[in-house]
């Protein structure tokens, strides 16, 4: 068979969404090969079929495995770049001005396999404002499995080719067997916790800095404004939060005002909100 | 944009390529570094100097590493971004690139994905110098 | 130090399913153990000296080295495509494997040239991993140098 052009559509535009990886005309022999198993498990009669089901009922799970049957389950470094840069030129230094103890709380709230809270610890050491400070960063995910493996911080080649400088990877990571280790001193400050954000969150502290990237987009509405509303009672007062490239508060939740940070944008705490 | 493309393997130097192209890459290909500083010459005297080379280590008559070098001593070639594209992986082998001028390093296996980024990191992927979100 | 290779199967193993990845851009399916896996046809073989001494190889049947690299190329079944080129792609699927391998051991070793030949029999692996590619096996082996042959006669770049 071959997928219809409004399937592939459907799912390039849904791929594009979440991890920013294009698949062009051409690509079609991939998505049907790739969503052939994910089709027959879910009792479709063939690809088209499936899609055609995801498209009448959102099926936030489909859609999830659906992205990773087409990403190959790689998350990058420093996605998305911005973020980081935005860390470091801006959030940071702000931060060291306002925080007379020395010392940082981050949550990564949908680490996966660990790239987004190991990027954070790396940003910090990179960052000069920031010498000498405490750093803590809780890393959490749905998957236990995937907090397993973040805590192991082992990347394979592959996996170490996306988005990583080659400078960041000497810096900061060692060779062990066939793949790529975390340094120790980029490991330190990470801990690791299985976390389900539509859940009460257990007792954490507060945070200065809260990433919450490309996981909002597998909920409903409700939910959305449910979390957020959650994340902020988590969130200092002068905090910030950052979310997915293609993701905002606007028409979810107006307590937060947008900053702009590059190409992509974090959040703060309106002021009269806070 | 032009893009040189040196690998002693056509099917590399074609995989390689492949991606370029779409970022809308002109592409030059070389089989090893002696040919690739005959295809250096040849575009300046054109007037079109090469915004990127992928440069493989290990091959015949002259080695990625010695044409990095090579370059790196030519005022005429000092914008030409170098990316070595090869298996050899040991930190020592990355460090050693990086302190003979290479910009940026790709290890094989590498998806079009993870070339992609590379490209990002380096400012010339085409959806972000087109100024589209991304 | 000169050691004969020694790696662990689940290194190579792991090796080979992300250069099956990047390559071929899928996984390695396991080649059923039951079912023989001793390719007549094609080897692409990659040399390793220095703290390390052995060779990686890569073999299988020259049709399937024909369909590896039409996958490697993108090209169909139609377009024309030379004997050089699939000796170049199943070439650079050793290279790969190999210099993976050496990476995985560190030390000081240098990687030669990928040499393509018919496939002989005849020396025993330290490891091997038979993979399925479109119902016929493609074998990858390592070798130490007690085990081989004189090195294949192919250049090797001073690294």
């Amino acid at each position: 068979m071959t997928i219809a052009p409004d399937a592939f559509a459907y799912v390039r535009d849904l791929v594009h969404r979440e991890s920013a990886i294009v698949l062009e005309s051409g690509k079609e022999y991939l998505v049907e090969s790739r969503l052939t198993p994910l089709a027959r498990d879910a009792g479709a009669r063939d690809v088209n079929d499936y899609v055609g089901s995801l498209r009448a009922r959102t099926n936030p799970a489909a859609m999830k495995a659906v992205v990773e049957a087409l990403t190959t389950n790689e998350t990058s470094w420093f996605r998305d770049g911005d973020p980081f840069s935005a860390l470091r030129t801006l959030v940071f230094p702000e931060l060291a001005r306002l925080r007379p103890n020395r010392s940082l709380r981050i949550w990564s709230a949908a680490c996966s396999s660990g790239q987004e809270p190991y990027s954070v610890s790396m940003t910090v050491m990179d960052t000069p404002q920031l010498a000498g400070w405490r750093l803590e960063v809780v890393a959490s995910d749905l998957s236990e499995e995937m907090v397993t493996r973040a805590r192991a911080g082992r990347y394979s080649q592959l996996e170490v080719n996306r988005g990583l400088p080659a400078t960041t990877l000497v810096k900061h990571f060692v060779r062990e067997g066939a793949a790529w280790k975390v340094s120790p001193q980029v490991a330190a400050p990470v801990t690791f916790r299985q976390l389900n954000l539509v859940r009460p969150f257990p007792p954490m502290g507060r945070f200065d800095v809260v990433l919450l990237r490309n996981v909002l987009i597998y909920f409903d509405l409700a939910t959305k404004r449910d979390i957020l509303r959650r994340v902020r009672q988590v969130l200092a007062p002068d905090g910030f939060l950052f979310l997915g490239a293609a993701e905002m508060t606007m028409g979810v939740d107006d307590t937060w005002e947008r900053v702009p940070a590059g190409r992509s944008s974090m959040y703060r705490i309106r002021e009269e909100c806070r | 944009m032009r893009a040189l493309v040196v690998d002693d393997s056509r099917v590399m130097r074609k995989i390689v390529a492949r991606t370029l192209i779409e970022e809308g890459f002109d592409v030059v290909e070389a089989g090893d570094g002696q040919e690739a500083l005959d295809a250096l010459a040849t575009l300046t005297a054109a007037g079109e100097v090469p915004a990127l080379a992928c440069v493989d280590w290990n091959m015949p008559v002259m080695d990625g590493l010695s044409l990095v070098v090579e370059v790196r001593k030519q005022p005429a070639w000092r914008d030409v971004t170098l990316m070595m594209v090869t298996t050899e992986s040991e930190h020592s082998q990355i460090v050693r690139a990086l302190a003979a001028g290479a910009h940026e390093y790709l290890i094989k296996p590498f998806t079009a994905e993870g070339l992609r980024e590379k490209l990002s990191l380096l400012g010339l992927l085409r959806a972000e110098l087109d100024g589209a979100a991304w | 130090m000169s050691t004969s290779l020694e790696i662990e199967a689940e290194v190579v193993t792991s090796i080979v399913d992300q250069v099956w990845e990047s390559l071929l851009g899928s996984g390695a399916p396991e080649w059923h153990p039951d079912l023989p896996a001793d390719p007549a046809g094609l080897a692409a073989e990659v040399a390793l000296r220095g703290d390390w001494n052995g060779s990686v190889r890569v073999s299988c049947d020259p049709t399937t080295a024909d369909r590896l690299a039409r996958t490697m190329l993108a090209v169909g079944p139609d377009h024309p495509l030379p004997e050089d080129d699939v000796h170049d792609a199943l070439g650079e699927v050793a290279n790969v494997v190999g210099g993976n391998v050496k990476g995985a051991l560190g030390g000081d070793t240098s990687l030669g040239l990928p040499v393509v030949a018919v496939r002989t029999d005849g020396r025993t692996p330290v490891t091997r991993r038979a993979v399925a590619w479109h119902g016929a096996p493609v074998v990858v082996e390592v070798f130490g140098d007690g085990d081989s042959t004189p090195p294949p006669t192919g250049e090797t770049t001073a690294s």
